[in-house]
Order: structure tokens, then C-alpha cells, then sequence
């Protein structure tokens, strides 16, 4: 029989931190398709490794600890290499993280999977002193060993011969671990039973496996055997033999476990040897500096105002090379075109060149504060930040890692929400995802400073801090507000790695940064672009029909357009209390479908270029201090951008998309009256 | 008492871990199992922790190197307070 | 091994004072620019050496962080640990170093966005900004970072 010429697909496998995004660059050349496994809201990564012209399906698994059905991850990753059966896996093994990284390869073995490893950061190894014996690994472990240095590419090269090879050789060992006597007795009663009255099964995975599987207790597993015929009677021989075990050596899910777990370190004792002088390690020594009680804090707090200012200062030039390029080149070049009609005209340079520029402006501040950030996480910097903040992020039911989505916010909400798929616990993670849009974006800066400077003078940059100050607190308010009803649960705190500290990778960075800085452009750049075409509609029309691109210059004029119109009956409801006019309602009725909008919004209703709004807005008197300040917190707090809230749908549904909405607008009112009442009180105007 | 309590450099054994399965199971599989030894590295006492898993030092060098530590090939890990919180462990 | 170890040993009982007392001028340039800022709210415009150090609370939150490092260096120092304290020190000093590149590059940015919008560009403030506190005590504590560090790598893994 003819068999299907079916695409060779291999799959790379790792515990976080191994190196194996570094990996799957150095073996598919770094271009990869990026989408989601079906389902659910996990990054898939798929490449092509190119070697001795075959062309070989690389797919990036998500970094797992083991394969049990407890998490989404390993239920993904099992579930694959069940149904498509890669011809080979590589397990990535971090030499510095040996016995986690082992456990996993274990639990892969064990699954019947053609596996090779990968011993990679041999080099990081050395430095603390020791040295892996890899051919004793393999010969051990009963699969080919090959160590590599992925920062380098030393090793690659082997590695690309040895998955050619494993393709063709294929080394099972399942049975790896062995369990001793009473449970290996257990094990091949069901391993019989399955055989028996479920032999489909026991094609598609191991029999010891499900065997395992099923004395452990594994939902997944379980669940897929009860829906069998013969399920029920499998399942109550599983369930009689487990009491049995239970009942001669305890809890049979952990025996098993630390069975499993023996085996690793028995093996990483046999392999390992010393051979340099021991020495204080770097990262401990850092550590105890940099996670220290009193000055662990201070130090973080630089480090993030440092990052701000590369973010902000740095990219100045960039963001007006930009802006001069799109807004003043470009736009009075369209302005100079004859010919053509003056609405069409007006659309191209006010409609569409406005709306390009507005969302490439904040480029490269936004990329910038990406960049820095991915430095500082490469580094593994990020992770003891979050140790430090757990204390009190703990006093808010929240975990200390919920920290790096808010920061990470503070550059572009919409990767900030997303980042909060870190987050283990359900309910922690959305939580987080619905306070991180509190965190001050750059988007929002503009307005910060347009109307602090305007209005505020010289206490404008005091004011602008505390409004990001008060970000946060609002943030970790409300998540605690938000644990105590809607995610109720005691914070079962989390778990991370702490790698060592490296010197930042520049592919890592690079990647990183991009992704995240892609989202931004894609997402939110697509709404924002949107939403400035649609103002220019709004602004040059009106009830009373075309008012023709006069409209965005004269003052009067704009009044009668449906933006003007809107304006004033807003002002004279929702925001009468906070005494904004009608063009900073408009502006903010606007700024709800982007936040970048506000400012330009704002300039096409005072009729002027957005350099001279300052000016103009400080001359209208339309703004008290008091009612500036609380007009700025209310664009703090009100309204996630659209592209956020498409985020938070896209990552919660729907139902948690609406209750950002409403419980953002409410607090972002509450707050600007408790402004200006308290405000008002104290005497200021 | 609770791992979040321990004391900064000591080295302490895992007496129970106080969680649902599939914490209790995480925690297994990353090295954390009961009659295991962990070193506490630092401490924001009490708060969150960061440990280190301890391979029986069998293989401190039996050389006459002063022993500044034990290789550690395992990686090290943070401990948020809430999961210190539910892992007892006993003074060694 | 231990020899290269002892010569370096040396160096570092003279660098790590040098550099604790180096982190003290930041605490005094931090006071500063607190003083500076408070000045800056209330209006009054008189600023204590404000060509040099400005009323900005992000510069004064990183010169007291170096001084607060300093001060721990000290604590180690005095507690005979100096490998701890040539740590706290060379971070101290790293933070130090970072502030005075993050200051330059702004500073060159701010000249590159001159010749971009097409102002005229004031070079005299240009100058005055590569002066800035952080930035002149940074050209100190550059070397001072490079050696520290160097010694710190050859005494760890």
C-alpha cells in the first residue's frame, strides 16, 4: 500500500528559560508562522528547518513543565504529539536546570515519544563549574544527547544530523522509570485490561502510559477512557488498584510523581562532574543587592524611570522625523495636488494622512519603551522585580507577577493585557488582564502634557507623575475590589524561574520587542487610523449638510458639524458637574475609540495645528487647574482604547469586555468629581 | 512552619504541602516533594521566597576546595507568598 | 588562582572607598534636586546650582537610589564582607553609568530633533546638558564601573 507522502514534522519541546525560542530560530532561520492552537489563546509557532533538501515542519511547543492535564499548555502539547505524531521531539535541557528540564524529557519518553535531547547552555554550565557527561546521559537515558550552545550556534549543526537521524531511527523508552514492584504490578494488570477491551486505545497511546495515566487520576485520560465501552470496567480496575496502592504506600498520583522525580536525580548525579574551584556565583551576588529589603525597591524604581526616560527623551528625534515627514511634508503635499475636489482633498490630507500620522507618531516611543523593557526581561531583571512587589501585591490578593503586565501597559495597554496570560491561577490572570488598562499608556501622555502644560505651567510634570502614580493604586484597588467579588480565591501566589543573569541577547530582544511593538501597530494602529478618518467625517459634516474643510479651521464654523453638536449637549449633561466644555467633550467622546485621538480631536475643534493648541487652550480659559487636573485623570481612568477592549474580548469574551467598559467610565466619573469636590474644598480653583 | 517564615541561608525539609492537586502535583514535579531538602536564598520574611532544590550535595567535590557552595545544577526558584504559604517545612 | 585573586583583592580595598564616597556626592546631588524641585513648584526661581542640577524628581529618585547602594556598601564594608560590598558599589555605579548614557542619548536626541524641526539650536544649553550632574558624575564613574566590575567577574562565576 502506497504510503501518503506526508510532510516530516518535528516539534520542539522545553521547560521556560531552556533557550528554545533561540533554538527553533537557529534551525528554521527564524521565519515562522505565528497563530493560535485551535481553541484557545496560546501562541503557536511553526517553521521550516531546511537540511540535506528535505524540508522538515518545526513546531514550537509551548514551554511546559511536564504533560498533565492540570494546565492548558500541557494539555495542548500531549494532545499534539498524540494526534500528529511528530517524528521526532527534541526535548531542549538546560544544563543549568538540569532536573526540571530532565523531568519533562522523562515524561516525554514515557509517552512513547521519539525523542532526542538537546543539552543546551553547556557554556553557562561551565562557568558555575560543572560539566555534563553526555554520552553517559545518553547512554542512560537510552537516547541521543547533543550539546549545544544556542547564543553561539555551536552544536547546531549537530543537531540538525541528529533529528535526520532520529527520523529514521526511531528509540522508544517507555518504560524509563520503573516503578517498583507494587506499582509496576498494577501497571501491567491494566496495561492487560486495556490491551483486552481497548486495543484502539492502545494504538493511539501507550498502554503503560494510559496505565499510568489512569492510577494517577488523569482528568484528561479518565474522561477519554469512561466514553469507551469497555470505559466503566477499566476505569473501576484502575480505581480498585489505586485504593490497594494507596492503602501499601500512599497517595498513588505522588508516589508516582517522586518515582519519576528519583529517576532524574538519580541520573543528573551520575552525569554531572565538577571541575572548576567554586566560586560565588554573579547572580547570587547581585541578588543579594538587588532583591535586597531596602535597597531592592529604590533600585527598581530607577531602573523603571531610567526606562521611561529612553523610552520618551531618546525617541523624540524619530517621532518628529516622523511627524514633520507625514504631517507637514506630506500632507501639504496632497494639500498641493490641483485638481481635485476640495472634500477629496480635505479626505486625504485631514482624513487619512491625519490618521497614518497619529498612529506612526507614537511608533517609536512606543518601540523604544519595548525595547528597553525586553533588555531589562532578557536580562532577567523582570523576574525580581515581581519578587519584590509580591509582598505587597500580596496585601491586594494579587501576585507579585501581575507587576510586568501593568508595566509593560504603561507602554501600549494592549500588549499589557495580553501579557497577563503569564499569570497561572484563572481568576488571578483575569483579574490582572482587567486592571492592566488603569496602567497610564503613552497614548495618554499627549494629553497629559497639552493640558498640563497649558493649564498647570510649571507644576505640569509633578502632575503628569502622580497621574501615573495613580494608575497604579487605582489598579491595585480595584484588583483587590475584583478578588474579593467577582474572582473570589485566597492568591495561590505563583511560581517562576530564576534564571541567571545573561547579557541581553540581541535576537531575543529583537523578537520580543518586535512582537510586542507589533501589536501595537496592527491592533491598535488599524483603530486609531479608523477612528481619525471618522472625526474628519464627523467635523466636516452636519446636520445641516457639508460644511466643506473650513470647518476644521474656523471655530464657529465646527459648531454646527455633528462633532460640535455632540459636544454641547454632553457638555451640558454628563459633564456639566465637572464644568468641561463642549470641545473637551467631544474630545473625550472621541478618545474612546483611541486615546491618541483626544489631542488631535481637540486641535480641529479649536481650529488650529496641534502645536498651537497649547497656546490656544491656556487663552480659552476653557480649564481651571483644578478642573484640568481632573480632566486628565478622567482620560487615565475612563474607557480602555477600543483596540484594548477588543484585547480584553479577545482574551476573556465578551461579558468581561462590557464590564471594563462600564466599571472603567463609573470609576473614571467617581474619581474626577472626588477631584474637583475635594479639590474645591481645599480651596483650590 | 511555613516556607515563607523560614529563615534567609538555611537549608530546610519539606514537611507537607497544604494544596489542591494541581498545585500539589506543580510543586512535585518542579522538586518541591515532601522529605526533600531546599535552600532559602532570600526572603522578603515573611513574604515571597526564593529557594534552591538540594541534590543531597553528593557531589561537593570530596577535594579540599573551600566550599563557598554545593553545585547547584537546578535552576532556582520563586515562591510567590501565597504558594511559601502552603509549604510547611521543618528546620535541618 | 588565588594569586591573581590576592592582586585583585588590593585593588578592591581602594576602589570600593573612592566609589562609596563617590555614591555620597549623588546622595548630596539628590538633596539638591530635591530642594531644586520644591523651589521649581513654589515659584520662586531660585535654584541652588540649577545649570548643573535640575529640579526633576526622576534624577533625584536615581541619585539617592546610588546613594542608598553606597551607603549599603559601607554597611558591608564595615561588616568585613567586601566581596557584598564591591557588589552594592559596582550597582551603585552601574545605575550611575546608566543615568549618564540615558542623559547623553537624550541630550543628542534633543540636537538631532533641533536640526529636524528646523529651530535654531542653542548650543550653549546643548553643552550645559552634557554638564548635567548625572551626566559629569557619570564620566567619573564610568572607569570606576568598568574596574569594579572586571574585578567582580574574575572573583565569581
Amino acid at each position: 500500500m502506497a504510503r501518503e507522502s506526508r510532510r516530516v514534522k518535528i516539534a520542539l519541546a522545553g521547560i521556560p528559560n531552556v533557550g528554545k525560542s533561540l533554538i527553533f530560530n537557529r534551525l528554521t532561520g527564524g521565519r515562522a508562522w505565528v497563530g493560535n492552537w485551535p481553541g484557545v489563546t496560546v501562541e503557536k509557532k511553526v517553521g521550516t528547518l531546511r537540511v540535506n533538501g528535505a524540508e522538515i515542519e518545526v513546531v514550537d511547543l509551548p514551554g511546559i513543565y511536564s504533560l498533565t492535564a492540570y494546565s492548558v499548555d500541557e494539555l495542548i502539547a500531549r494532545n499534539f504529539i498524540v494526534e500528529e505524531k511528530p517524528d521526532v521531539v527534541v526535548c531542549i535541557v538546560s544544563a543549568i536546570n538540569l532536573e526540571r528540564s530532565l523531568y519533562l524529557a522523562l515524561s516525554l519518553l514515557e509517552l512513547g515519544v521519539n525523542v532526542i535531547i538537546d543539552l543546551n547552555m553547556v557554556d553557562l554550565a561551565e562557568k558555575e563549574g560543572y560539566r555534563i557527561d553526555y554520552k553517559k546521559l545518553e547512554s542512560l537515558i537510552g537516547v541521543p544527547v547533543v550539546p549545544t550552545v544556542a547564543t553561539t550556534g555551536q552544536g547546531i549543526s549537530r543537531l540538525k544530523e541528529a533529528i535526520v537521524k532520529a527520523i529514521h531511527e526511531k528509540k522508544v523508552q517507555v518504560r524509563i522509570v520503573d516503578y517498583g514492584r507494587i506499582v509496576e504490578e498494577a501497571i501491567s494488570k491494566i496495561e492487560e485490561v486495556i490491551k483486552d477491551l481497548a486495543p484502539k486505545l492502545a494504538e493511539k497511546y501507550p498502554a503503560r502510559w494510559i496505565a499510568l495515566k489512569l492510577l494517577e487520576g488523569d482528568s484528561d485520560i479518565v474522561g477519554k477512557v469512561s466514553k469507551l465501552p469497555a470505559g466503566k470496567e477499566i476505569i473501576d480496575k484502575a480505581n480498585q488498584l489505586r485504593e490497594i496502592i494507596g492503602k501499601k504506600i500512599g497517595d498513588p498520583e505522588s508516589y508516582i510523581v517522586k518515582q519519576r522525580y528519583e529517576k532524574v536525580l538519580e541520573t543528573v548525579k551520575a552525569v554531572v562532574e565538577k571541575v572548576a574551584a567554586l566560586k560565588v556565583s554573579m547572580t547570587d551576588l547581585l541578588d543579594s543587592i538587588l532583591t535586597h529589603k531596602i535597597v531592592g525597591i529604590p533600585f527598581a524604581l530607577s531602573a523603571i524611570y531610567l526606562l521611561f526616560r529612553f523610552a520618551f527623551e531618546v525617541s523624540a528625534p524619530l517621532a518628529d522625523l516622523v511627524d514633520a515627514a507625514i504631517n507637514s511634508y506630506l500632507h501639504d503635499l496632497v494639500l498641493g495636488i490641483h485638481g481635485l475636489p476640495d472634500w477629496l482633498t480635505s479626505f486625504l490630507a485631514d482624513g487619512i494622512i491625519a490618521g497614518v500620522g497619529a498612529v506612526l507618531v507614537f511608533l517609536p516611543v512606543i518601540a523604544f519603551f519595548f525595547l528597553g523593557f525586553a533588555i531589562l526581561e532578557d536580562v532577567g531583571y523582570m523576574a525580581r522585580v515581581a519578587f519584590l512587589v509580591d509582598k505587597v501585591f500580596h496585601k491586594f490578593n494579587l501576585p507579585g507577577k501581575a507587576v510586568i503586565p501593568l508595566i509593560i501597559g504603561f507602554g501600549c495597554n494592549v500588549p499589557g493585557v495580553m501579557a497577563a496570560r503569564a499569570i497561572e491561577d484563572e481568576n488571578e490572570r483575569k483579574t490582572t488582564a482587567l486592571i492592566a488598562p488603569l496602567a497610564s499608556c503613552n497614548a495618554r501622555l499627549p494629553v497629559y502634557l497639552v493640558i498640563g502644560g497649558a493649564v498647570l505651567g510649571a507644576s505640569a510634570g509633578f502632575a503628569v507623575l502622580s497621574l501615573y502614580v495613580l494608575g497604579i493604586i487605582l489598579a491595585l484597588i480595584v484588583g483587590l475590589l475584583l478578588r474579593k467579588t467577582l474572582f473570589k480565591g485566597v492568591s495561590s501566589g505563583f511560581i517562576m524561574e530564576l534564571p541567571l543573569y545573561m547579557m541581553p541577547r540581541l535576537s531575543n530582544v529583537a523578537i520580543k520587542t518586535w512582537e510586542r511593538t507589533k501589536r501595537f501597530l496592527f491592533k491598535a494602529g488599524t483603530v486609531i487610523f479608523l477612528a481619525t478618518v471618522m472625526v474628519w467625517l464627523l467635523s466636516v459634516t452636519g446636520p445641516g449638510g457639508y460644511l466643506g474643510p473650513e470647518a476644521l479651521e474656523d471655530p464657529q464654523l465646527i459648531r454646527e458639524s455633528w462633532v460640535g453638536i455632540l459636544g454641547q449637549s454632553l457638555a451640558s449633561t454628563v459633564f456639566s458637574l465637572m464644568g468641561w466644555d463642549w470641545r473637551a467633550a467631544v474630545a473625550l467622546f472621541f478618545g474612546f475609540i483611541a486615546k491618541e485621538i483626544v489631542v488631535s480631536s481637540m486641535a480641529i475643534l479649536y481650529g488650529v495645528g496641534e502645536e498651537k493648541l497649547m497656546d490656544v487652550i491656556a487663552e480659552s480659559q476653557a480649564f481651571t487647574p483644578l478642573t484640568a487636573y481632573a480632566y486628565m485623570a478622567f482620560v487615565l481612568i475612563y474607557v480602555p482604547c477600543l483596540a484594548t477592549l477588543a484585547t480584553v474580548r479577545n482574551e476573556l469574551g465578551l461579558k468581561y469586555a462590557f464590564l471594563a467598559l462600564i466599571y472603567e467610565v463609573l470609576l473614571a466619573y467617581v474619581v474626577s468629581l472626588s477631584i474637583i469636590g475635594i479639590g474645591s474644598v481645599l480651596g483650590f480653583k | 512552619m511555613p516556607l515563607a517564615y523560614a529563615q534567609e541561608g538555611k537549608l530546610v525539609r519539606i514537611v507537607a504541602i497544604r494544596a489542591g492537586k494541581g498545585l500539589h502535583r506543580r510543586l512535585h514535579e518542579l522538586g518541591i516533594i515532601e522529605g526533600n531538602l531546599v535552600r532559602v536564598i532570600k526572603t522578603q520574611g515573611p513574604g515571597p521566597v526564593i529557594i534552591e532544590i538540594v541534590n543531597n550535595s553528593s557531589y561537593v567535590s570530596k577535594r579540599n576546595f573551600p566550599p563557598y557552595r554545593p553545585i547547584a545544577t537546578g535552576g532556582r526558584l520563586l515562591l510567590g507568598f501565597g504558594v511559601a504559604m502552603k509549604i510547611m517545612v521543618e528546620e535541618v | 588562582m588565588e594569586n591573581s585573586k590576592g592582586i585583585f583583592k588590593r585593588y578592591m580595598y581602594i576602589i570600593i572607598p573612592v566609589e562609596v564616597v563617590l555614591g555620597l556626592v549623588y546622595s548630596v546631588a539628590g538633596f539638591i534636586a530635591i530642594i531644586n524641585w520644591y523651589l521649581g513648584t513654589t515659584g520662586t526661581g531660585e535654584f541652588l546650582y540649577s545649570d548643573y542640577i535640575p529640579g526633576d524628581l526622576g534624577i533625584c529618585l536615581v541619585m539617592l537610589s546610588i546613594g542608598l547602594l553606597m551607603i549599603l556598601s559601607a554597611y558591608y564594608w564595615f561588616r568585613r564582607k567586601p566581596v557584598k560590598s564591591l557588589a552594592a558599589t559596582t550597582l551603585g555605579l552601574g545605575l550611575a553609568v546608566a543615568a549618564m548614557v540615558m542623559q547623553v542619548l537624550a541630550i543628542i536626541a534633543s540636537w538631532l530633533d533641533g536640526i529636524i524641526v528646523g529651530e535654531p539650536i542653542a548650543y550653549e544649553e546643548l553643552v550645559m546638558g552634557f554638564l548635567r550632574a548625572e551626566a559629569l558624575l557619570g564620566y567619573i564613574a564610568l572607569p570606576l564601573f568598568y574596574i569594579s566590575l572586571r574585578i567582580l567577574s574574575k572573583i565569581t562565576t
